[in-house]
């Protein structure tokens, strides 16, 4: 097996960038790209096929990233939104898999929902289920990732604009359901931001 | 509550997975050593013998394949239908039973680079081919041994020989390796190759399937992927046949002429273009027996090195296939697990 150098220290003296152009030559340079962005990716893959799953498209995700490591961005300080945005290509294959999870969870949260006035989570799936896979990865990107408008748009390699419209319309699907109102990042972000569409 | 908030609570968090971590670093690094995929670059260990050596001269003296003499599809075609016709009628070789392994012996050579900033802020670089020596012993399970030799390097330009004299004559790599692999994790716990469909309808869908959204192009994509098939994976007649049949029908296949492998062995290079490297991939036939000799990647032009056309910066050469009871105790014995 070969070991890789482990990057999990606090503080990063060496760029996504260079680590990964450096591994072109040694290869177990990758391992601190490895380090450095598993949990985040796990993580988010979990959230949303669950863990067995997450851990095939993680693994998918860090075996593509390593054979198409020459064609990253070695200018790059942070590896994060392109691995992102791999991760975003397998799990939109997984989409049927994901909605019947998220059916279940929604079902069963919903039974025991004490809130009479609480927005149906069936409802918003429902409002999911009208985007297209485009749409639907930017938004989750945005609301489940935490990633902002520039690195959504690195993830799905398409223009801020693009990630702006794919937003605004997932927002309307989803303001159908539950009203008008301003728009923000989700309450448990760091809050440094909000948006407007 | 925000808009987003609803769809954020869709998703609850999941707590940390060491376990998870673990088997996906394993099956990760595992995956960096096990699969030179074309245009990928590797570090490869100089170390001399007769058959590396062999291949170093192949390269360094090959003035290979244009990259503007491609012909069309139907030529290609013709090739690779020619090699599943030879496929097909292979006698029966045995089946890789459970306790067995897949014994696969090859030359590779893959660029390597270095590189790096000085204190001006301008930066460095130099690319070598070190060909290698590879032996590898997989069973069903996907799991085995792998043995490597390395060779001497082959420089892709004087220049790049020059920067790496300018700094200092660093080491290109160590000794003989010995790995032990492990299988991946959540992949179906066998070789892929032995679920491949042995009917080219069927195969193309599968292939198609997987290689759909890929970001080198899909047909790009499933040519690489009818490469890793045939690499070191155990496949009957009838599926090598399909993959041949598969790889006929991809817009943007060509045969790119004759050539010879990395062991002097004249050639017919059939393959496609990756506009995204500058480079060409092809697969090298036996022109008289269409067996399956190796794969070579050939620079195009506009290629980001800016060697001349049709320089080789990857290939493998086959050498031998066969499945064998046991792995030599002394792969076993110095494997790092």
């Amino acid at each position: 097996m070969v070991s890789m150098v482990n990057g999990s220290s606090a503080h990063r003296t060496v760029s996504d960038g260079r680590l990964m152009q450096r591994s072109l030559d040694d290869p177990r340079a990758y391992g601190a790209i490895f380090e450095r962005h598993f949990d985040t990716l796990f993580g988010y893959a979990a959230r949303r096929v669950g863990p067995q799953l997450a851990e095939e498209i993680v693994t998918e995700t860090f075996t593509q990233a390593f054979d198409r490591r020459r064609a990253f961005d070695f200018d790059r300080d942070d590896a994060a939104p392109w691995l992102f945005g791999i991760a975003a290509n397998l799990l939109r294959r997984h989409w049927r898999t994901e909605r019947r999870r998220l059916a279940a969870y929604a079902r069963s949260t919903e039974r025991s929902a004490s809130h009479p006035d609480e927005v149906p989570r069936t409802d918003v799936l429902a409002a999911l289920d009208t985007l297209s896979g485009n749409e639907r990865e930017a938004l989750f990107l945005f609301a489940v990732a935490d990633l902002s408008y520039e690195e959504i748009a690195v993830a799905l390699a398409v223009p801020v604009g693009t990630v702006r419209s794919r937003l605004a319309r997932g927002r309307e699907r989803v303001r159908r359901v539950v009203g008008e109102g301003p728009l923000t990042r989700p309450s448990s972000s760091d809050g440094k931001e909000s948006f407007n569409v | 509550m925000s808009d987003f908030d609803l769809v954020r609570e869709l998703f609850p968090d999941r707590g940390a997975d060491d376990g998870a971590r673990q088997r996906v670093r394993a099956a990760v690094a595992a995956h960096a050593v096990r699969r030179p995929r074309r245009l990928t670059r590797r570090r490869l260990v100089p170390a001399v013998g007769t058959i590396v050596a062999a291949a170093a001269a192949a390269i360094a003296t090959v003035a290979l394949l244009g990259g503007t003499n491609a012909t069309v599809s139907a030529s290609a075609a013709r090739v690779l239908h020619q090699a599943s016709r030879a496929a097909r009628n292979e006698p029966s070789v045995a089946t890789l039973a459970p306790g067995q392994y897949l014994y696969t012996k090859s030359v590779d050579a893959y660029e390597s680079t270095t590189g790096g900033t000085r204190r001006d802020g301008t930066t460095w670089e130099y690319s070598v081919l070190l060909p290698t020596t590879r032996e590898i012993w997989l069973d069903r399970n996907d799991t085995g041994w792998l043995h490597e030799t390395g060779g001497e390097p082959v420089w892709l330009s004087e220049h790049d020989r020059q920067t790496w004299i300018a700094h200092g004559r660093p080491d290109l790599g160590g000794g003989p390796s010995d790995t032990r692999l492990a299988g991946a994790p959540g992949a179906a716990g066998q070789m892929a190759s032995l679920d491949l469909p042995s009917d080219p309808d069927a195969l193309y869908a599968t292939l198609k399937s997987e290689a759909e959204g890929n970001g080198n192009g899909t047909y790009q994509e499933m040519f690489t992927l009818v490469g890793d098939a045939l690499r070191e994976n155990y496949t009957t007649p009838a599926q090598r046949a399909a993959l041949y049949d598969v790889a006929a029908r991809l817009p943007g296949i060509e045969l790119a002429g004759r050539t010879v492998d990395g062991a002097g062995r004249p050639a017919l290079a059939v393959g496609m273009e990756n506009g995204h490297d500058q480079a060409r991939s092809v697969l090298l036939f036996d022109p008289t027996s269409y067996a399956l000799l190796g794969e070579q990647t050939t620079a195009l032009a506009g290629n980001s090195g800016g060697y001349p056309v049709g320089t080789v910066v990857g290939q493998a050469t086959y050498l031998e296939q066969r499945i064998v009871d046991q792995v030599p105790a002394s792969v076993v014995r110095a494997a790092k697990h």
